[in-house]
């Protein structure tokens, strides 16, 4: 990933998003689904997704579940009811966002 | 699709733990990655080797290892304990039970204005002793149930030490409140400042308010955050404070 500081701000609102859209995910899967949809465009580090997990889960965003799994524990993420609120919230800071810098860079599409 | 044997299991919660991740439940979750990302690596190349491939694996997490993710737990664990105590603190100061913190005060208050000198030190510096009474009870009483659980199951969680320092609370409550306390009884031998009304309702208030931080911290925020652990991690069950 070339651009990496211009997604680490991004970091909460791409998990927050995910986890909108399925009902529960690991870590790994999060890595895993972000790789495969950005066409290996964007990589997250696993040394980044940990701690923004964690801090989600601790801001009471995430709730979590630790399900047995083959030979081991796996513990998946899913959006509390403010981690819902809070998805819509950050999407729509996002938007504003890419909006102000189409502005910004590329007037004529604004 | 490849699966990874209960032996290669075992054999990743030892790499977590010689690079220095110790803590049971830290160490749950990156073996979980670890092997989902090994076992997804021999699914596209089978001829690589177990060890190979987590090394791979590894070598994603950077220079700094797992040593950022465990950091950034061990804070994020600390700042929701001390999130808790502030929010069951702050209910103290909410009906209904504001109602109980200012009959307290008042009372306390009151004790001091009517009772003399030497009664009145009794009352701050008998406080003051059984708050620390109170606290290392709980504290050799939990240390010594961890220890126990520590040598039974052989897994240490990173929840219980978060416990155990009470999310970091004790290191502030020396800072901001021991150190002060003790230098001001040291360097202060009149303490005329106590037959002073109003220094008698901020000592009462004061001495609540401890009593309140004290009483969440050390009773409703672990009983609440183990509930929460229970649920989520039923298996953890034995091992916790």
């Amino acid at each position: 990933m070339s651009n990496s500081k211009l997604y680490r701000g991004s970091l909460n609102t791409i998990i927050l998003k995910l986890l909108s859209q399925h009902d529960k995910m690991y870590g790994y899967e999060i890595t895993q689904k972000v790789k495969a949809l950005t066409k290996g465009e964007l990589n997250i580090t696993e040394g980044a997704l940990y701690p923004a997990l964690h801090k989600l889960e601790a801001e009471g965003l995430l709730d979590v579940e630790v399900v047995k799994v083959d030979n081991r524990m796996r513990k998946y993420y899913k959006l509390t009811q403010s981690g819902t609120k809070e998805t819509v919230n950050k999407m729509e800071a996002l938007a504003d966002y890419i909006n102000t810098m189409q502005a910004l860079l590329n007037p004529k599409l604004a | 699709m490849v699966e990874l044997t209960e032996n290669q299991i075992q054999q990743l919660y030892k790499f977590t733990e010689q690079h220095y991740v110790e803590w049971y439940d830290v160490q749950t979750e990156l073996v979980d990655h670890l092997a989902n990302g090994i076992e997804h690596q021999i699914g596209l190349n089978p001829e690589l080797s177990f060890e190979s491939a987590l090394n791979n694996e590894f070598k994603k997490f950077g220079v700094l290892g797992f040593s950022e993710v465990v950091a950034e737990k061990t804070n994020v664990l600390n700042k929701h304990y001390r999130r808790l105590v502030w929010q069951s603190f702050r209910a103290y100061f909410k009906l209904p039970k504001i109602l109980l913190t200012i009959v307290l005060v008042l009372a306390l208050w009151q004790i001091l204005y009517v009772s003399d000198f030497n009664f009145k030190m009794f009352i701050i510096i008998g406080f003051l002793i059984g708050f620390q009474f109170i606290l290392i009870r709980y504290l050799f009483i939990k240390s010594r149930k961890n220890k126990k659980t520590v040598k039974q199951t052989g897994k240490k969680l990173l929840i219980n030490k978060t416990l155990l320092g009470l999310g970091d609370l004790l290191q502030i409550a020396n800072a901001f409140l021991i150190y002060p306390i003790s230098f001001a009884i040291i360097h202060n031998s009149d303490f005329m400042f106590l037959e002073n009304p109003f220094y008698q309702f901020t000592i009462a208030a004061l001495i609540v308010f401890l009593s309140i931080t004290l009483f969440v911290s050390i009773k409703v925020v672990p009983e609440k955050l183990l509930q929460k652990i229970i649920q989520q991690h039923p298996h953890y069950k034995s091992m916790l404070l």
